[in-house]
């Protein structure tokens, strides 16, 4: 153990604790118990409106306009191996499935569509009448001539169902829409399960795509997350037993990492927020980063007691001691989350304050609650084993080999000086990769899962054939019979126009509207089916005729997926698109923003029309995919502004202040580099651990400097304090670092790559903190020598009042 | 002096040679898309073949596209319908002719429109007609003599290469959709109600030749007629209708294609005098040898709305950019992707 220079402190804090620790224990302990009561309560829920920022125009247009379905919506894909779903087998179990579909829990029974709902029609022009008919409602033809009719009547009226029959005839779709509020993501993904396995056979492929089912497979890994956390836990408690397994109470920081997690659990339940299994790794990093301060405290109060040899002197200093840098990388910890709370986005809030709450627990418990229990528990005996054992020759090249690399600071020469020159331009590449991180989706499945998981192979397979987001464009017009009403020729043609505009954008695969899906069909059955006739009415009476015989010959409330009301003053525009990546999204909404640019807000006869957009869940990814631009540079910003003036506070100098902070950006800013080169973007689900990744490294730096500042203070030549401080500190830091890893590496190996990613970026942002924090740091310290640490007037001031108060 | 004439003789000449070259890559150098089919979401509605099988159509938002490969590649043009932008050109246009020289072309379609181009289809200007209503057929009889029908009856003509046109009255206040010429003053229309008009003079005046019997909603229209000769004509309608003359009008006796699909168009392959209906789901037909109409094996499904034959060449277009060509006078057809 080096010997340190530095044996007092001005603090008082740990005579304060110990003299009343039964009232403050009991206190604590109390609140604890109420905790704990709370934590029962915490739901294991998703919910989905929760992950959208509710201040956004598109969040707000969704909700406005919810009555033209949810965002929510399921998709089973019915696939045939061989042959085509022209069978009566096939067509039976599109039948079946779309009823069993129908009984979903959560399920908008209008909203359930496939080839056999009774609203998914045609219409057939004979003389001197026009029929609509289901195509195959209510019953699945049985022989030979039904099946070739209605294969016939598809492949005739294909534009009007290539939503649920693929160009291919081998795939059938069964869509449905949910009700948001209360969906039990659980019982519907076990329930779709049950279709699945029910109607899949050994020609027939049940695949599966849709929010609800992302979202559910979550907890189909419940099981094995459950294995992996436990795993993580084993491991921590093992690093913490080899860390520190030679003293009797090295269990002390598991009693803290639980009792700050019940803090933060019951606050979840207290706030009635939902925890969803997808965000287990938050509230795991937050209890990896309670244990490793509980460790650090650990070693100093065992440091103290060899030094002052009493249990209650040894808490007290220990608590003296601990308390400043812990409050300091705590607070730094909190900024690293509170700001994501920002954005607006219920989720993230709710991630902001827990994880607040929860650190604030840790504060409490590791630098309060610790104390008192160490306190009352026997003085911790040091088991010797092995101690006296000679080193192995192998043991002898590991410590030359670290005692060479603790003087890396200290040695000029090419190493010190191109690490330097190395970080320069690590920290140059990296703020390149920040500016330029993507965001949102940059593929069509979802990135929680592996690219290689069923669930997204289904959405894959089913993407190819149907498309699966949806964004919705509102026309808000005079009512009927107003030419400019959502019936006014001008205005159907302005839809159709739309129409058309966008489909030369190859990522948007289909655009249902009155206009072109009702209007313009029903125009030319009308007038005998003659293909002339499939265009805009001549006129708006013509239009309200068609509109008239539509709502009689559909189904109750098919109309209303189109218009909202008799007064036809509103219309929806559904745009179907084949992915959520962030550059469709972007292409289409700046699409529409040049269409109504170009062909609305100069056409004195749409004067009256206004356009909004985009609602539908492609808004809603917009929505979040602006906000969290945004979010990022904001985050970032306050999180490196907290970093810089607590520096500033702390150190009392400029120099340390940006010195910290460009430390922290060489640190941090590596997880662009890292998720550019991995493809990772920017969402709702990524940005609290990377956010939380940024604070949580930062306190490495500031305890290697507080410590060689402190040691040189004390009188120590500047080497000395350096190599001191990397075979001290360094080890402490190296064990929380050990630590950490430790939690966080079994995740690696999580079926959600999302939690895989999440794991490995965190490891990289730890271990450039760690880089960081103990050999850049102290290099540019021995290289710059700046007054803050090795002279100056406040400096010398400090020292001789630190000597008197000795 | 001498210098400077000479400068000036070779600015001149320079000036001449610039302006020489524009206009020939004017000629040239059509603008548009290129591309290798048509646009899924776009509707065709015509076609013509001039003598150089230089392709057209047209079709929905004033879309014109041309192939002067045999269809391997298209040109797509938005004809400048209105004033404004591309975006604006929204009006269907229904047919296009060319007349037999292949010179002038016609096109006209929904509101009125009638364009023609004086260039062989290189440039198309709109021409004044004074109706709004659509206008579903035009035949050239020659490059002076037009003429053009629509909704609600609508007959126009012009006699000076559309430099003015006349509104016809219509014996019948009914939707015409198909027009054919005999010879310089014998045509036939056909439309709503199974009517058929006929015309003795030129289209000056038309007379009620079949049909025509608006009381009754149970009575299909005939949307194509063609005449092989001056006996010999077919009209196709719906649910697979025909009505066939052999004595040049005076009576008409109905026949059944062998589905009942509406036959929007029918034409003849003046090279092999084969006689073609194509229309709803993507359904042709061709005469066998003695005469009776057979199926063709489908290759699309969307409706076909108009059939054209240039000696072996043949092009069918249709609803959701439907394009079948051929090669072999129909033996095979091909949809162009």
């Amino acid at each position: 153990m080096a010997s340190s220079s530095v044996s007092m402190t001005s603090l008082r804090i740990g005579d304060f604790v110990l003299r009343f620790r039964a009232i403050i224990g009991g206190i604590l302990l109390l609140i604890s118990a109420i905790m704990l009561y709370y934590c029962t309560q915490v739901t294991v829920a998703t919910k989905f409106d929760d992950f959208f920022p509710t201040y956004h125009p598109d969040v707000q247009l969704y909700q406005e306009w919810h009555k033209y379905g949810g965002a929510q919506t399921l998709s089973v894909m019915i696939q045939v191996k061989d042959g085509d779903i022209f069978n009566e087998a096939t067509l039976q179990k599109i039948q079946d499935i779309q009823r069993d579909v129908d009984k979903l829990p959560g399920v908008d029974h209008n909203e359930v569509l496939s080839l056999a709902s009774y609203r998914v029609s045609y219409a057939e022009a004979t003389p001197g009448s026009l029929n609509i008919k289901p195509f195959m409602f209510p019953e699945v033809p049985k022989d030979a001539d039904g099946i070739a009719a209605l294969k016939k009547n598809v492949l005739a009226n294909h534009a009007s169902i290539s939503q649920f029959v693929s160009a291919d005839l081998k795939s059938a779709l069964v869509t449905a829409s949910f009700n948001e509020r209360g969906l039990d993501y659980k019982t519907l993904f076990t329930q779709v399960q049950d279709i699945v396995h029910k109607y899949q056979d050994s020609n027939v492929d049940i695949l599966l795509a849709g929010e609800p089912i992302v979202r559910g497979y979550g907890y189909y890994y419940e099981p094995t997350v459950g294995v992996l956390f436990l795993v993580a836990v084993g491991v921590m408690i093992l690093i913490l037993w080899l860390t520190g397994g030679q003293r009797s109470r090295w269990w002390a920081p598991i009693v803290t990492g639980a009792l700050s997690a019940v803090w933060g659990l019951g606050f979840v339940g207290i706030m009635k927020f939902d925890f969803d299994p997808v965000m287990l790794v938050i509230p795991f990093i937050l209890t990896a980063r309670d244990m490793s301060h509980g460790i650090q405290w650990q070693g100093r109060y065992h440091d103290e007691l060899d030094r002052l040899g009493d249990k209650y002197a040894a808490c007290a200093a220990t608590t003296d001691f601990m308390l400043p840098p812990g409050l300091l990388s705590i607070l730094a910890d909190i900024s690293g989350i509170v700001f994501i709370s920002f954005g607006g986005i219920p989720v993230l809030q709710h991630i902001a304050l827990a994880g607040t709450v929860w650190l604030a627990g840790s504060l409490t418990m590791v630098f309060i609650f610790q104390p008192i229990l160490m306190s009352y528990l026997p003085v911790p005996e040091v088991k010797h084993k092995g101690a006296l054992r000679q080193p192995s020759a192998m043991m002898k090249s590991i410590s030359n080999g670290l005692d060479w690399f603790v003087h890396i600071p200290t040695r000029p020469g090419l190493l010190r000086e191109g690490l330097l020159v190395a970080s320069a331009f690590f920290l140059i590449y990296g703020v390149i990769s920040g500016a330029d991180s993507r965001i949102g989706y940059s593929t069509a499945g979802t990135p929680l899962y592996k690219s290689n998981a069923k669930v997204n192979r289904d959405i894959l397979a089913v993407g190819k054939k149907f498309p699966l987001e949806e964004g919705w464009v509102i026309l808000i017009t005079p009512s009927y019979p107003s030419e400019q009403s959502v019936l006014g020729p001008e205005v159907l043609r302005l839809v159709d126009d739309m129409r058309s505009y966008l489909f030369e954008d190859p990522k948007v695969a289909q655009v249902v509207s009155f206009s072109s899906t009702v209007t313009m069909p029903f125009n030319e059955m009308f007038h005998y089916g003659y293909p002339k006739y499939l265009a805009m009415p001549d006129s708006v009476q013509m239009s309200g005729n068609l509109w008239f015989l539509f709502l009689n010959g559909s189904a109750p409330g098919e109309l209303e997926r189109y218009i909202s009301n008799r007064m036809n003053n509103d219309t929806c525009i559904r745009v179907l698109l084949k992915d959520h990546t962030y550059d469709t999204l972007n292409d289409i909404r700046s699409r529409i923003k040049d269409f109504v640019a170009l062909r609305v807000t100069n056409d004195p006869n749409l004067n009256q029309v206004k356009v909004l957009y985009l609602a539908g869940i492609a808004g809603l990814y917009l929505a979040a995919n602006d906000v969290l631009k945004q979010l990022d540079f904001l985050n970032i910003t306050f999180v490196l502004a907290v970093v810089w003036m607590f520096c500033l506070f702390s150190f009392r100098s400029f120099v340390a202040a940006f010195m910290f902070l460009f430390a922290c950006v060489l640190a941090n800013f590596g997880a662009f580099i890292y998720m550019n080169f991995r493809g990772i973007g920017l969402t709702i689900d990524t940005i609290p651990v990377i956010s939380l990744g940024i604070g949580l490294g930062v306190d490495y730096g500031i305890y290697m400097i507080a410590r060689i500042r402190d040691e040189v203070m004390g009188g120590m030549e500047v080497d000395d304090a350096i190599v001191l401080a990397l075979k001290s500190t360094g080890v402490a830091v190296f064990n929380t670092f050990l630590v950490m890893i430790g939690g966080i590496f079994p995740w690696i190996f999580s079926p959600l790559l999302f939690h895989s990613e999440m794991s490995t970026l965190l490891i990289f942002l730890m271990g450039t903190n760690m880089v960081a924090g103990c050999i850049i740091l102290p290099c540019y310290l021995s290289w710059a020598r700046p007054k803050f640490v090795f002279g100056g007037a406040s400096m010398i001031k400090e020292r001789e009042l630190k000597a008197a108060v000795s | 002096m001498h210098r400077n004439k000479l400068k000036s003789w070779a600015i001149a000449v320079a000036c001449l040679l610039m302006v020489v070259a524009g206009a020939a890559g004017a000629r040239g150098s059509v603008e548009g898309v290129k591309r290798t089919g048509a646009p899924a979401w776009l509707s065709l509605f015509g076609v013509a073949i001039r003598p150089d099988n230089t392709i057209f159509v047209v079709g929905s938002k004033a879309l014109l596209l041309t192939s002067s490969d045999q269809g391997k590649t298209w040109l797509q043009r938005t004809l400048k319908e209105r004033d404004g932008d591309d975006l604006f050109q929204d009006r269907d246009l229904y047919a296009i002719r060319f007349s037999p020289g292949g010179k002038v072309g016609w096109v006209v379609g929904e509101d009125g429109i009638v364009m023609k181009s004086a260039d062989g289809g290189d440039t198309w200007t709109r021409q004044k007609t004074g109706t709004r209503k659509n206008l579903f057929n035009v035949y050239p009889v020659d490059e002076q003599q037009v003429v053009a029908v629509g909704a609600d009856g609508t007959i126009l003509r012009t006699t000076d290469g559309g430099e003015n046109w006349q509104v016809v009255k219509s014996p019948k206040d009914v939707s015409l959709f198909g027009i054919d010429f005999v010879d310089k003053n014998t045509g036939f229309a056909v439309g709503e109600f199974s009517t058929i008009l006929a015309t003795k003079d030129g289209g000056q005046s038309w007379t009620l030749n079949y049909g025509g019997n608006t009381g009754d909603f149970t009575i299909g229209p005939y949307f194509s007629l063609v005449f092989s000769d001056a006996d010999h004509g077919i009209a196709s309608g719906l649910a697979g209708d025909l009505l066939v003359t052999a004595d040049g009008g005076k009576t008409w006796q109905t026949q059944k294609l062998p589905e009942s699909a509406g036959g929007y168009i029918v034409t003849e392959n003046t090279s092999s005098k084969k006689l073609w209906v194509a229309g709803y789901g993507g359904r042709m037909f061709d005469q066998a040898q003695g005469g009776q109409w057979q199926s063709v094996d489908r290759t699309a499904f969307h409706d076909i709305t108009d059939l054209a034959f240039a000696g072996n060449l043949g092009v069918a277009v249709g609803l959701n950019g439907t394009i079948l060509l051929t090669n072999n006078a129909g033996e095979q057809w091909q949809a162009v992707q």
